[in-house]
């Protein structure tokens, strides 16, 4: 055998060896494929997959919007929440990119961006990409059959989301042609193919803010016309394919000023509640409570139900309508300043506004999606 | 168990006397476990053994020490950014000697934070590495034939086997 040239250094066991391997970041990864077939075949492996992206999820997760302001980059920016300021990491321009219209989700390390029609010149062309930033793969979504009249995409709903149960990425569209009528088409990147889905609970449902992606299900936050409150959370379940309506407790809509964001806490569904406690035009303080849906098992299947994380108090001295919650980063709150042009963030620290600078970003902020680093690939 | 013992004396795998402290052994089960043993044991002059050499233990015995008031009483958020910072100096230490002893020690000891801690650095120092370093540091050999590496060049042009 050959002897060691490690100076004094131990050999490592393997499971060290996965530990520490888990916290490179994927540029890092990629390089030391060349290592040794052991390596090679490690770093190919889902589970080592898998667990990467539960790390780099876990310490190191990039906010994402877009943006076409600066020409030598594609619209895609990650920033990197740092101390004082939001660190932009851009994508270096690639053709592909180049026609990016927003981010219709982002899950288990890959983005699904929309593109502007028209743009691209492949015919049909393509109207989503799946990329994965981190490894730079890039594949075009081929349009679905039905998916050809432009002027159906102004009635449309998008979500995008991993399932670990199915092992699968898959997109969905929730068309509204002519209301009551809903019809919901489904891309599995598996098979690679559309198909239409029953929908039972959403005649007449009306699809609010952007979805966030959690568990192996999509949420919206939405409206039932003939329920009371109307308000719901319309969940759609990735592995099952189906559809379900949750209620919102009816005491979230009695505040003045409420503001509601979908987001994420825990693996779980969250929703951050914005109020005030009096109608004032300069106030001194907002109002934020946490609510996460907890799953629980009932009689007939799933039950959910919705608990108060917290509950907190803001001095902000402002216009309560120009805050924008926006969503939480490590259990505090980022808004989004509607009157900054300079496109500030302001979080907390001790329950107090602090002003973020936003490196490179210069246009209104729709909402941003978290996106974590990850060996994921879809082209293989 | 005795409440007079404040510290218990260890031995090194090179067979150093070592002193620790009753809070800071704390840190790790096994010490701990050691520590009761001693203590509940009539005849005190067996002296455990870690197995650990000396250079690495004191790096060890040192993270116990400074962790252990924390560890044992919680700290406010002022406390917890200065032990950060510490851990930080305390790991720019000559590292290619020790380091991947004190991972080694770390997790034969349960010591998750210090485990943690080590796996980042070394994840740290690898980032600048190239292929030919890091092959070197985990002792290991180019195991491509050269038809692999030529098939592994052409499906990731730029990769590099150096």
């Amino acid at each position: 055998m050959k002897r060691a040239t490690g100076g004094d250094n131990p050999h490592l066991p393997w499971e060290i060896i996965i530990d520490i391997l888990k916290r490179l970041r994927v540029k890092s990864l990629l390089r030391f494929r060349t290592v040794c077939k052991d390596w090679r075949n490690l770093l190919k492996s889902p589970s080592f997959i898998e667990e990467h992206y539960h790390h780099s999820a876990n310490k190191s997760p990039l906010a994402c919007h877009v943006s076409n302001r600066n020409p030598t980059y594609s619209p895609l920016c990650l920033f990197r929440f740092e101390k004082e300021t939001m660190e932009a990491e851009r994508i270096p321009l690639m053709d592909s990119l180049n026609h990016v219209s927003g981010i219709m989700g982002s899950s288990n390390g890959l983005l699904c961006v929309k593109l502007k029609v028209g743009d691209v010149k492949v015919d049909p062309p393509p109207s989503f990409l799946l990329l994965n930033p981190a490894t730079r793969e890039v594949m075009q979504v081929p349009r679905s059959t039905n998916d050809t009249n432009d002027v159906v995409s102004c009635c449309r709903h998008f979500g995008f989301g991993y399932s670990s149960v199915v092992g699968d990425y898959k997109i969905v569209i929730i068309h509204r042609i002519d209301s009551p009528i809903n019809r919901v088409e489904l891309y599995s990147l598996r098979t690679r193919s559309w198909k239409e889905v029953e929908c039972e609970v959403l005649p007449g449902a009306r699809f609010l803010y952007n979805p966030v992606s959690v568990n192996g299900s999509i949420f919206w936050l939405g409206i039932l016309k003939d329920e009371y409150p109307p308000r719901v959370i319309i969940s759609f379940d990735l592995a099952m394919e189906v559809f379900t309506s949750i209620r919102i407790p009816s005491s979230f809509f009695v505040p003045p000023l409420s503001q509601y964001v979908l987001d994420v806490y825990e693996d779980k569904l969250a929703i951050i509640h914005q109020y005030v406690h009096e109608l004032k035009e300069v106030l001194e303080h907002i109002y934020i409570d946490l609510w996460v849906l907890e799953e629980g098992s009932g009689a007939d299947g799933k039950s959910w139900d919705w608990s108060k994380k917290w509950g907190k108090k803001y001095g902000i001295r402002a216009c309560p309508r120009l805050l924008r919650p926006i969503c939480l980063w490590r259990n505090e709150i980022v808004w989004c300043d509607r009157n900054d042009p300079d496109f500030l963030f302001k979080r907390t620290v001790n329950n107090e506004l602090k002003r973020f600078h936003m490196s490179l970003s210069k246009s209104y902020l729709k909402g941003i999606s978290f996106y974590a680093e990850s060996l994921a690939s879809h082209v293989s | 168990m005795s409440s007079s013992v404040e510290a218990i004396t260890v031995l090194s795998s090179d067979g150093d006397e070592f002193k620790i402290t009753v809070s800071a052994a704390k840190l790790s089960k096994p010490l701990n476990w050691m520590l009761e043993d001693v203590c509940f044991s009539d005849d005190c002059d067996e002296v455990p053994t870690i197995e650990v050499n000396s250079k690495t233990l004191v790096k060890v015995i040192e993270y116990c020490e400074k962790h252990a008031p924390r560890a044992n009483s919680g700290a406010s958020d002022s406390d917890a950014e200065e032990l950060k910072k510490w851990d930080i100096e305390f790991m720019k230490m000559d590292v290619k000697d020790i380091l991947f002893h004190i991972l080694m020690a770390a997790n034969y000891l349960h010591m998750e934070g210090l485990y943690d801690l080590a796996c980042q650095t070394a994840a740290d120092l690898m980032k600048g590495m190239t292929v030919s370093q890091i092959r070197k540091i985990f002792h290991i050999k180019n195991d491509f034939s050269s038809e692999e590496q030529e098939q592994l060049r052409r499906q990731h042009p730029g990769c590099s086997f150096d």
